[in-house]
């Protein structure tokens, strides 16, 4: 077991709404789990818990990965444990360039090459990969990128940085068909050089999925998972929507 | 780089790239038929009075008050770079008069208060009736660190219809989502910090010994 949330509960920390309640989910080395959920769910506060986000507090429960206790981790030490989240909105950071954040980051971790000739060389080929424009190596991160280049860029560094963990958070907002699949694409490549790296898709619709096949899918629902299958669960929920199988629950619970 | 010996007044009529270190009030000539770049290390608390009459970029850096006045007397574009970190309380006042028709200026003030520092930066940016076609702009942003503490006081005196002026202005802690956002690729915070306030301070064209006077200040910051 790789992957371990149990009973997580959590709240913003200037308000007292429970996000997260009782939330759980197991995934094992290799596996991919896709959450499914309308607005509001607490689906992207998963992601940011997850990362070690100061803007929620995490009344009970935990969050294990390899057995480290992440809630007791900052943000960069549970990044370094090998989780990589492909973020909905990645900002613009004007001043800092792609490849001074990648280097740093790959500085940070001892285990990692850092030679400049090399990671020139890493950066160039994933950037041809992707599709960015020549530049990106040197653009300060985000800057004057579109949000498929944006969502490419993000992929660029989960690329460089090698994760065993990737959690993508709506990874196909803001993108184009063509653009969703050049990503997608790049993270399949990723996933078959690396048959031991887990994926944690987020996500309201089912396209992402036919893209990146999930093992398992969960729809989420106040807070919790309320709902678990294959891959029939997301057509389902993309033909009923998610009031429709709401219903199908309650009458379930009334028969 | 051509370093110049600073006396009270310096006249600059060939384009290039220009260093000067200020230690007391000057006054400054621009008129070259080419670009002039004009980098300025300030150390003690000066006036600047500087009179363009072709295009030009000026970097000042500082961690002292100064008052910079520039006028504008020709059909050309000005650039006005105004780089402080401090932890000392300081006044920048940047005043800009536009004495020309179709003249434009960018005024950039980026400065970086740190422990008890307090920065009050005044960007005052004139246009007299009669300038027509002007096109005025100021940036200003500072950052806050620890205690430190600053003011921006963005003012834009226009008095011609026909003119265009811009400002905006920033000033408070870096927003921590651009933390977040480097933390979440392995950045430890320090680190992290460090790339936003170089990448915050840093421009495209510094020679690399200005460059090094910077990455000095910073240094001051970082081991704050």
């Amino acid at each position: 077991m790789m992957f371990v949330i149990d009973r997580l509960k959590v709240k913003p920390k200037d308000s007292e709404n429970i996000i997260l309640d009782d939330f759980s989910l197991e995934i094992n080395d290799g596996e991919i789990h896709a959450i499914m959920g309308p607005n509001g769910v607490g689906k992207s506060t998963l992601s940011k818990v997850i990362m070690g986000s100061k803007h929620y507090d995490v009344i009970s429960g935990s969050i294990k990965y390899n057995d480290k206790e992440l809630t007791e981790l900052t943000t960069d030490e549970i990044a370094r444990c090998g989780i990589y989240i492909v973020m909905q909105e990645a900002p613009v950071i004007e001043g800092v360039s792609n490849s001074e954040a990648l280097r740093t980051a790959l500085r940070e971790r001892e285990s990692l090459d850092t030679n400049l000739y090399t990671f020139i060389t890493r950066m160039n080929k994933e950037i041809d990969a992707l599709g960015l424009p020549k530049d990106s190596l040197h653009r300060f991160i985000n800057k004057d990128m579109s949000g498929g280049e944006k969502k490419k860029n993000e992929v660029l560094g989960l690329k460089i940085l090698k994760p065993s963990f990737i959690i993508l958070d709506e990874l196909d907002s803001g993108l184009d068909v063509d653009s969703l699949k050049v990503v997608a694409n790049n993270i399949n490549d990723y996933l078959n050089e690396n048959k031991d790296t887990s994926v944690l898709i987020i996500t309201h619709y089912s396209r992402i999925l036919d893209l990146i096949k999930p093992d398992y899918v969960h729809k989420m629902n106040k807070g919790k998972i309320v709902e678990s299958g294959d891959i029939s669960l997301a057509k389902k929920i993309e033909k009923s929507g998610y009031n429709g199988i709401n219903e199908m629950d309650v009458n379930k619970i009334s028969e | 780089m051509n370093n110049i010996i600073v006396d009270s007044s310096v006249n600059y009529n060939k384009g290039g790239v220009y260093k000067l270190t200020i230690d007391k009030d000057i006054d400054i000539k621009i008129e070259s038929d080419s670009l002039v770049k004009l980098y300025l290390n300030t150390l003690k608390n000066v006036n600047i009075n500087i009179n363009a009459e072709s295009n030009v970029k000026i970097y000042n850096l500082t961690s002292k008050g100064v008052v910079v006045n520039l006028k504008i007397l020709d059909e050309i574009e000005v650039n006005l770079y105004n780089m402080s970190i401090t932890d000392k309380k300081i006044v920048n006042m940047l005043n800009i008069y536009h004495k020309a028709k179709n003249s434009v200026s960018h005024l950039y003030c980026y400065g970086v208060s740190y422990n008890e520092g307090n920065i009050k930066i005044a960007a005052n940016s004139y246009i007299n009736k009669g300038m027509t076609g002007v096109n005025c702009n100021q940036v200003s942003r500072t950052i806050n660190i620890n205690n430190g503490t600053s003011v921006i006081e963005p003012n834009l005196y226009v008095d011609e219809f026909d003119s265009v002026a811009n400002h905006s202005a920033y000033t408070g802690p870096f927003d921590d989502k651009y933390l977040f956002y480097l933390e979440t690729k392995g950045i430890s915070r320090d680190k992290a910090f460090n790339l936003l306030l170089k990448g915050f301070m840093k421009l495209d064209d510094l020679p690399k010994d200005f460059e090094k006077l910077l990455d000095k200040k910073i240094k001051n910051v970082i081991g704050r």
